[in-house]
């Protein structure tokens, strides 16, 4: 019974194909952000949180 | 004059739904950490319940996870995720009524936590341990947020979508999917319930489940208060743009893998395991990235770590999550697994991430809302820094501690001498040895709360000095958002769409929840195989589900890992045809008492019967509770002719005989045991109706069931 339980288990092509997709999203995020980034646009954005007109926090 | 009265209101920020949320996370923290130091103390000194079954160890440890989880943390994510995402899309909250429905439906959750924990009713699953009718209304409640949040994404005047607004998103989506999946089981009573899933099944499902209640509740969520809330206290943008979007994709897709390192050496198959680690530990890269993306947003402001307690709580929270998130993947390794887990240095573990991480990240954020939505100053800096310092001094003494006590336990438990035999048998001894540790770690929980009282007294203060609560005005966007906006590429067309950046996040958590669970799930037929386990009888059952209620699990697993000392010390390591029945698997995660997966015949009955009463009656410097009540409460016998039968649908081999009759043929065996009991001296004419009867039953069966041939078959 249990081994053939354990033959049910064995799935090696799904975690390679798992591995496989992370490895490429990931290479794609990453060459996306830092070839095809454009560095004006990151630093517009990164000023969202501190331009809605409040003073900061008060020290 | 409504109509002008809605339009006012829509010039304006919700901060009432916001404080509302932040006064609830003071109110249920404060709670939950004295809840904390009481199952703290019970480890110390057993007494410290009082000998009563609500206050006892089993039915406390429960409510003081779920209460730190879901009602402090929980809070806290939501008032930070009102008041930023308004202020991060420029427009004030969707709509107030489902505004004031998510607040209200939540502390309601909460309340029916906080009764039913204590009562014994429990699902045993770890962070999931509610009730299937409060399962849903937290799917109901968790829809109204959902909706309540992408409505207001939906409606935003600001073009782009900042970056801690798509940790918000992977938070909504993938808790939805966790708490769906993991709390899928039929009703069995108005309050109790069996899982679908059983045994391995359901281990799996539940650690990919406890693991990822982690990342999307503990962490994803905080990260995306940590983005907003550091440039706002710091008054500087964050580090780096592009390292949050290589952090958030590679964090979200990574994490969902790594449950599996919750059962490593487990009879759960090498293959997954070997997924968890390697996940596991390639986890480690995203988080640190994160962690230095948090800490250098301060580059050229270093001072304000001296000046200013808000950036000591924030920038210690981010340190406190690099440290986590080392000792995380550190040990998911195998090796390192073998020495820690069942031990206190997971316990150790968990309060570095919570207490730091969680509670100083809320600490700062609470210390720069108040002020600011109330348009004041901190009543006193200094009453700041002190709780800073003696929450500091609290966590230290805290991590320390127990991480001193799950080594030393760990090294015990393993250490063999050269004839090959234990040199700490007696599991008693290596209780005893770290119980002085115990009383040290509730003195560092103590001034936790100490320095918690002390934030108190201080934002009291601040909001009486005040003018009371003002909205604040919706201000005009950094780049306005336009319908039909074509000119973007890639990305930056990506953070502007939420429909599809939302579908994308669920992708990625999805893709390896299912690669990791499916295949597992699929050898769901059991039926198929000729030999299978021989069920527990009903009253067997009936005992299993005192041990539940109880929360013996939060102390005894019920899993021998394949490791020569576990074998050694408990007996053959388990298989998972073992537990193959078992709804919930009670495999658990914690060993403040000895393994009991094979403890069935170990003793007689007599032997149980006292140790329930009082464990130190037959073991001396025992530190388990007296359940004296289990003498005196009567077997529910009624109901088990629904367990039974709802079992026999799940495809548990029940002749159908034993289902019609289940209450009978529980009594029958109750009253062997009694009668045996009775001759060795128990004086007591009621015995077979007694509570501890049946849970004699159980425990005397753990490890001792035969393989039979599958009655399924045959039909
Ligand atoms: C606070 C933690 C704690 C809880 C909760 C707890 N135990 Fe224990 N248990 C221990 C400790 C410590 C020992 C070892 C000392 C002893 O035998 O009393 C132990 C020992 C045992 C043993 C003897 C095991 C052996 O191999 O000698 C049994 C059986 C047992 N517990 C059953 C239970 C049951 C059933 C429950 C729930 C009703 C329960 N325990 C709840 C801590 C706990």
């Amino acid at each position: 019974m249990k081994k053939e339980a354990l033959s049910a288990f064995t799935n090696p092509d799904m975690i390679l194909i798992g591995f496989l997709l992370f490895f490429f999203c990931f290479l794609g995020v990453l060459l996306w952000t830092v070839i095809v980034a454009d560095k004006n646009y990151f630093s517009k954005v990164k000023m969202i949180p501190l331009t809605d007109n409040d003073k900061g926090a008060k020290k | 004059m409504s109509l002008q009265m809605d339009e006012l209101k829509t010039q304006h920020y919700d901060d009432k739904t916001v404080v509302h949320f932040l006064w609830a996370t003071l109110f249920w923290g404060v709670i939950a950490f004295v809840v904390g130091l009481l199952a703290a103390l019970q480890l110390s000194y057993w007494g410290f319940n009082l000998n009563l079954e609500w206050l006892t160890f089993g039915r406390v440890r429960p409510l003081h996870t779920n209460a730190a989880i879901f009602a402090f943390a929980g809070n806290a994510i939501f008032a930070g995720i009102y008041h930023s995402t308004q202020r991060l899309c420029r427009v004030r909250m969707f709509s107030d009524a489902l505004s004031k429905i998510h607040f209200w439906g939540w502390q309601l959750i909460i309340v029916s936590a906080a009764i039913t924990l204590p009562l014994g009713f429990s699902q045993s699953k770890e962070y999931a341990e509610l009730e299937w009718p409060i399962d849903i209304a937290i799917t109901l409640v968790w829809v109204v947020f959902a909706i309540n949040f992408f409505m207001t994404l939906k409606n935003r005047k600001e073009k782009h979508m900042y970056v801690a607004l798509w940790f918000y998103i992977a938070t909504i989506i993938t808790v939805a999917v966790l708490h769906i999946f993991n709390s899928i089981e039929i009703p069995v009573g108005y309050l109790n319930s069996y899982p679908v899933y059983a045994g391995i099944q359901d281990a799996l499902v539940q650690w990919w489940y406890g693991h990822n209640a982690v990342a999307f509740f503990l962490t994803t969520p905080f990260l995306g208060l940590m983005y907003y809330y550091i440039p706002k206290a710091a008054n500087r943008p964050v580090y780096s743009y592009k390292l949050s979007i290589i952090h958030f994709w590679a964090l979200i897709f990574i994490y969902i893998w790594a449950g599996p390192h919750h059962l490593l050496n487990t009879a759960l198959p090498d293959w997954a395991q070997t997924l968890g680690v390697v996940f596991s530990v390639m986890l480690w890269a995203p988080s640190w990235g994160g962690m230095i993306n948090g800490i250098l947003t301060l580059r050229g402001a270093w001072d304000l770590l001296r000046t200013d307690p808000i950036i000591k709580f924030l920038i210690t929270a981010v340190t406190f999550y690099g440290m986590s998130t080392f000792e995380g993947p550190l040990l998911s390794i195998k090796a390192v697994s073998s020495l820690g887990h069942y031990t206190d240095w997971i316990v150790a573990h968990v309060h570095g991430g919570t207490l730091g991480w969680n509670g100083f990240l809320v600490f700062g954020m609470i210390y720069y809302l108040v002020p600011k939505l109330y348009q004041t100053d901190l009543y006193s800096k200094k009453l700041a820094t002190l709780h800073f310092w003696i929450g500091l001094a609290g966590i230290l003494i805290y991590y320390l501690s127990m991480w001193a006590a799950g080594i030393t336990q760990g090294l015990m438990w393993r250490a063999i001498n050269e004839a090959g035999q234990l040199v700490y048998p007696d599991f008693v001894e290596t209780v005893t040895a770290i119980v002085p540790l115990y009383w040290v770690r509730a003195l560092g929980g103590t001034l936790y709360i100490i320095g918690t009282i002390i934030m108190l007294y201080n934002l009291r203060q601040t909001v009486k000095a005040s003018k009371g609560l003002r909205e604040e005005k919706v201000t005009a966007p950094l780049t306005e958002r336009k319908k039909n906006d074509h000119e973007d590429k890639g990305h930056r067309k990506l953070e502007g769409m939420m429909v599809t950046f939302s579908i994308l996040s669920f992708i990625a958590i999805a893709v390896g929840s299912a690669i990791e669970i499916i295949p597992i799930l699929t050898v769901n037929d059991y039926a198929k195989y000729e030999k299978v386990i021989e069920p527990f009888s009903p009253l067997e059952i009936a005992g299993r589900d005192i041990y539940i209620r109880e929360g013996c699990y939060t102390c005894h697993s019920q899993m021998i890992r394949k490791l020569d000392f576990d074998v050694l010390r408990f007996g053959k390591a388990s298989t998972i045809e073992e537990s193959m029945y078992d709804r919930p698997f009670q495999w658990g995660s914690k060993r403040t008492g000895p393994d009991l997966a094979r403890v069935g015949k170990k003793y007689p009955h007599l032997w149980h019967y006292k140790h329930m009463e009082n464990p130190r009656s037959t073991v001396a410097g025992s530190i388990m509770p007296n359940y004296p009540w289990l003498l005196d409460k009567k077997t529910d016998f009624y109901s088990l002719r629904r367990k039974i039968y709802v079992l026999k649908s799940l495809g548990v081999p029940y002749a159908d005989e034993v289902v019609k009759n289940a209450d009978k043929v529980a009594e029958e065996q109750a009253k062997i045991i009694a009668d045996e009991l009775r001759a060795q001296g128990v004086n007591d004419d009621k015995l077979e109706q007694k509570e501890v009867v049946a849970l004699i039953a159980y425990l005397q069966e753990l490890g001792q069931k035969p393989l039979i041939r599958n009655i399924n078959l045959e039909k």
